[in-house]
Parts: C-alpha cells; structure tokens; sequence
C-alpha cells in the first residue's frame, strides 16, 4: 500500500517537473523566437539603410549583409541587385541558437517626376516648369507653344507660393496639409497636396583623399578625384574637366563674372561640396553633351546653393540642407533639391524625364514574416 | 573781551553755498549732454563690440543687450536706424527698439518699414510683432500687401504669433480684407485665425462676384480649422466656370469632408482638363476613404452599387 502511495507520489512529482522544464523549455525558445525575429528586422533595416545612403558597408552590394549581434546571428540579402531594377526584395533572417526567422520587405523605389523639390517651402516668381527627355534629343526639339513636356512635379514637403505669371507644365504638390498659393491659375496638373511627406537622405561629406588647398585659376581636370578647400574660378578663367572627374571641394565653390566651367564632351562631373556657399553664376558650367546625367552637384552645405545668370545649367543638384536660389535667364535643365527652394527672375526649370528617380525617395511596399 | 568773528564765518558760509549751486548747476547740464548718457555708452560700446568681434554675436543676444540698456536708451536706438542705418546690426537694433515699446519709437519703425532695403523691412516686421500694440497690430496688416514675398510672409507669421489680443487681431485683418490687393494671404490669415467674424468675412469674400475673391476665399476657409458645412463651397464649385476656382474648391471640399460632393467630384472626373480631374481624385479619395483609380467608370460603379446609399445616409 506504501509502494503504491510512494509510486503515486513519485509519478506525481516526476509529471510536475516534466511540466516545469517544459515550460522553461517552450519559454526560452518563445524569447528565443522574438529576438530572432527583431535581428531578422535589424538586417532589413540595415539593408535599408545602405540603400538610402548608398553605401556598401561591408563591400558585398549594397542591400546585402551579415553579422553577430547579442548572442545570434543575422543575414540579409537583396535581390534583384542593387541598381539594376526599380523594386527590390530584402529578406532578412535572424538565428538564435536553432531558431530561424524571417522578414521580408519590398521596397520600391519608382522612377519619379519630383524634378525641382524644397523640402521646406518653394517659392516661385514667374517663370516656368516643363519637362522633357535628354535621350530623345535637346529641349529645343521637344518643346512647342512655349513649353515641352509635363511629366514633372514641382513639389514640397510645405507650403508651394507662386507670385507673377508662373507656368507649371506639370503638377505643383505641397506637402500634407499645405496649399499651393497665390497664382495658381498656370498649373497645368494636380495641385492637391501629397499623401505623406517625402524623406531625404542627407548628403555625406567624406573626401577620401587630403585636400590641395584652395583653388584659384585656370586649369584643365583629367579623369581622377581632386579635393580643394575652396574652389574660385573668377572672371577670365575657366576649369576644364575631360574624362571622369570627382571634385571635392570642402568650403565655398564659385564661378563668377565671365569665369566658367567647362564639361568637356564625352566628360563626367561629379562635384561633392562640403560647407559653405556654392555658386554658379557668370559663364556658368558649359556641358558640352547637354546631358543632364554627366554633371552631379552633391552638397552638405547649411548655406546657399545659386544657379543665376545667363548661362544654361545642365545637370542636377541635391542639397537638401541648403537654400537653393535660381534666378537670371539661363535656367536649369535637369533635377534640383534643396531644403528650400527661391525660383526668382523669371526662372526656367526643365525637368529632365531621363534621369528617372528625381526625387530620390523610398517607399516601403509590403512587410512580412516568412519562413526561412 | 575780543569780538566773535562773524565776517570770516558768514563769508565761508555763503562761499560754501557759492560751490554747492555751481556744482549742482554743472551736473543737470552734464546730464543733458547726450554725449554724457550712460545709455548711449552702453550702447556705443555693445555696437563696438559687435564690429570689432571675431565670432558673429548671435542676433537674438545682442538684441536683449541693447534693450536693457536703460531710460533713454530707445531715443538714441531710434536715431541710429534713422540716420545711421548701414553702419549697425540693423535687425538687433530693430528689435531692440521692439522689446522696449516705447510709444515715441513707432515713427521710426513706420519708416524703416519703407526702407528700401529688404532685410530693413523685414528687421521692420520683427520689432513691430515684439512691440505687438494695436497701430503694430495695424501696420502689420497693411504689409501683407509688401510687394516681396520675404516680408509678407513675414508679417503674415507675426500677426499669427500667439499673444495678440485675438479680437483686436481678427477685427484689423478684417478691416485689411476690402482694401488689400493680395487677398489670398489676408483671407489664409483669417482661417488660421478662426472664430465667428473670420468666418463671416470668408463667407461674404465667397459671395463676390469674382474670381480672384473666390480663390482667396477658399485658400482661406482651407486654413479654417473647423469652417463646418461646406454647401456654400459646393455651390461656388457648381457656379463657377474657372478651372483653378474648381480645383480649389475640390481641395476644400475634400477637406471638410463634404460628401455631398460627391456626385459632382465623380462628374469631374470626366473632365479634359486633367489637373481639375487630378484634384477631384484627390478629394474623392478624403470623402470615401477608398483608393480607387481615376477612373470615372470605376468610381461610377461604386456609386451605382453603394456610393449612393452610404452618401444619403451618412449626409455632410
């Protein structure tokens, strides 16, 4: 009788603690699940970041990557390659101890007609916006009755004022819960405001190599990156690029009175400025191809950004920190973003269709768990 | 017995009061001096310091310096924006002159509201919201009207600055309404404002008979927080043969979440020209919450099978 009570007691017992460690057991794997999971969401959200910043952290393509955090393991990869699509699959996997799982995003970053942006405001006083596409010939050849296209958006994240006669061959979008005001009447399209706010990543400034000192002068820039304090180019001088030229220039940038500029045929530019003022002004930058694509202006400047004069610009411009100033007749055909946006003088603004993503932001599409 | 001596005592005396008197005389005339005012000192020297100093002195700081300077000291502000205007920090002086609110200070803030220069004109506009007194209220009103846009918009923010006396506020923006050649931002003043009377003004702007009223007005009833029924809208949007009135109009009423407007929004949709069928989306999107294309057929069908319903039953 004994035995039985004491075999009964025991079996009693021996089920308890089967239930306890059981629990423990389905406990530990339950937290071990939910890391996994936020280390999955950490490697998209890296992958994203390489993405938006267009940096190669760890030199295996942007959007892919792999690492230890915290007592487990992550892996992202991105297909299709980086830059050879306009939607892109990141599947990020998190493993703790023998946990898998998974995340998946799709992230789309559509070919956009945001071709002229400030983020804070953009102000317009006569003037006009069209569009058209440097692969199918020039502007000149496209444009009819005053203007070419109107695939473009004039946009921002505020309030859009237009004052004078101004002509938007396209839509005018101001950010949610703002107004394009005053003389609305001259926008072709949609004057209805965006959606969501669009974010922009702001633009480094890492030269990779020491700097020359600052430039004055004449001089003609082969193929090579080049790296200056400041950057002058006065009257009577001119600065040749040929070949394919990345110019870093760490404080103020200007080319003035009948200096210029000049992007020769076949040439590449892209010019990384750092602080300071960057101005454009008198002889301009020549581009000799007329390609938009050819000439890059990248600034992390707090300060102005200015295209004026007579001398036509083509090329783009993102400083979405700086003030952008556009004046004279000489216009811009291409794509510019600055945090705020000053279109005076009866500015012309040629939105270039071919360059594609003029606005540069990204859309999270789907977010999903998946099983790896 | 010797005599007492009166004669050295008396003339001591009134010697001492000789000094006195002359002493006191020269002190009130040093003090009528200007070039004697402390102020004035105080101020010269903060001025000084401010061309002579290699980091930029921050606006804001030189600006509270200069006005706590002391009595007398906005006389001598004064005279320097009137007559010496390019040679000081014209902003932190302007300013300084605001934060004092002295009455006799207003003339010199209505000139240099005339400036020439446009950063003056907007140093102007600054002194005036800090001075905030009912001619400033007034004045500020009348700049909504500056033909540049910086110190137009700039007064536009000033009148908005919390603090104003509210009523005083809307009764002289609605005075400013009649005469004001930029209706638009006067009318966009009066909706961020709100109330009864900001209200009333936008209705009888909507009530004109033209077209540059009308879009005034409805940039203005789209800055109203809660403008409430929207008919008088929708019949601006139904009367009006002015594409850019429409578009606007379709924004308001998408904002207001009119949905009796429905019906007309799906008719826009049909429309040629494609930036008024663009905001009719728009506002069709905010009225139903549904993302359909632009696509009249589609948004027919919807209204057939159930848009018709839900509009009659959930009204306006």
């Amino acid at each position: 009788m004994c035995m039985v009570v004491m075999v009964i007691l025991m079996s009693a017992v021996s089920a308890t603690l089967s239930v306890a460690v059981s629990l423990q057991s389905s406990a530990k794997s339950s937290k071990e699940a939910d890391y996994a999971v936020v280390l999955a969401e950490a490697a998209v959200d890296r992958a994203l970041f390489e993405m938006q910043t267009a940096r190669d952290i760890e030199a295996d393509g942007i959007g892919n990557g792999a690492g230890a955090l915290g007592g487990g393991n992550y892996t992202v990869t991105c297909t299709p390659a980086w830059g050879t699509g306009t939607e892109y699959t990141l599947r990020g996997v998190g493993v703790v101890g023998r946990i898998r799982r998974g995340v998946q995003a799709v992230i789309a970053r559509p070919a956009s007609n945001v071709g002229f942006f400030g983020i804070t405001n953009v102000r317009m006083s006569g003037g006009l916006v069209d569009s058209y596409d440097s692969s199918g010939g020039s502007y000149v050849s496209q444009a009819g009755a005053g203007h070419a296209g109107s695939n473009v958006t004039l946009g921002s994240n505020g309030n859009i004022d237009l004052s004078g006669a101004p002509e938007v061959w396209g839509n005018a979008t101001p950010g949610p819960g703002y107004l394009v005001t005053g003389a609305t009447a001259g926008v072709s399209g949609s004057t209805a405001p965006a959606a969501a706010p669009l974010s922009f990543a702001s633009v480094p400034y890492a030269p990779p190599l020491s700097s020359s000192g600052a430039f004055s002068g004449t001089q003609t820039f082969t193929t090579g990156s080049y790296r200056y304090s400041t950057f002058t180019v006065p009257g009577g001088e001119t600065a040749t690029f040929s070949g394919t030229v990345e110019l870093w220039v760490d404080g103020n940038f200007t080319i003035s009175g009948s200096g210029s500029g000049v992007l020769s045929a076949g040439a590449k530019l892209v010019i990384h400025h750092g602080s300071g003022d960057f101005t454009i002004s008198g002889g301009g930058i020549i581009n000799s191809n007329q390609s938009p694509a050819d000439l890059k202006v990248e600034s992390s400047t707090t300060g102005d950004v200015t295209v004026s004069g007579s001398a036509a610009f083509f090329g783009s411009i993102s400083a979405p920190s700086a003030a952008g100033i556009v004046s004279g007749s000489g216009g811009i055909y291409g794509a510019f973003t600055a945090n705020s946006m000053n279109l005076s003088g009866g500015s012309n603004l040629h939105f270039d269709e071919a360059l594609g993503s003029g606005g540069g932001a990204f859309e999270v599409r789907v977010l999903l768990p998946f099983k790896p | 017995m010797s005599q007492r001596p009166v004669m050295p005592l008396r003339f001591l005396m009134v010697l001492a009061l000789c000094i006195g008197a002359f002493t006191a005389m020269s002190s009130a005339q040093q003090g009528d001096d200007p070039t004697h005012d402390p102020a004035r000192g105080k101020i010269d020297e903060l001025l000084d310091k401010w061309r002579t100093s290699r980091t930029k002195i921050p606006v804001e700081d030189l600006a509270q310096a200069l006005a706590g300077t002391g009595r007398g000291s906005a006389t001598y502000l004064c005279e320097l924006v009137d007559n010496k205007r390019h040679t000081i920090p014209i902003r932190a002086v302007a300013m300084a002159i605001g934060r004092q609110r002295q009455q006799g200070s207003l003339a010199t803030l209505t000139r240099l509201l005339e400036a020439p220069e446009v950063n003056e004109r907007v140093a102007a506009v600054e002194a005036l919201e800090l001075f905030g007194s009912r001619e400033c209220l007034d004045l500020l009103a009348r700049t909504l009207d500056e033909e540049r846009d910086e110190v137009a918009s700039r007064a536009e923010a000033a009148l908005l600055v919390p603090g104003h006396p509210r009523e005083i506020l809307v009764q002289t923006v609605v005075g400013r309404l009649r005469h004001a050649k930029d209706k638009g931002r006067v009318a966009r003043v009066l909706g961020r404002l709100g109330g009864k009377e900001s209200r009333a003004a936008l209705l009888e702007l909507l009530s004109e008979p033209n077209e540059r009223s009308h879009l005034a007005a409805l940039q203005g009833v789209w800055c109203f927080e809660d403008f409430g029924d929207g008919s008088v809208v929708l019949q601006c949007y139904r009367d009006s043969t002015v594409v850019a009135v429409k578009k606007q109009a379709c924004l308001v009423l998408g904002k207001l979440g009119f949905r009796s407007a429905v019906r007309d929004m799906i008719d826009a949709l049909r429309s040629e020209d494609k930036g008024l069928t663009a905001n009719a989306h728009w506002a069709l999107g905010k009225l139903t919450g549904l993302k359909l294309k632009a696509d009249s057929d589609l948004w027919e069908q919807w209204w057939t099978r159930t848009g018709r319903e839900q509009t009659r039953t959930s009204g306006s």
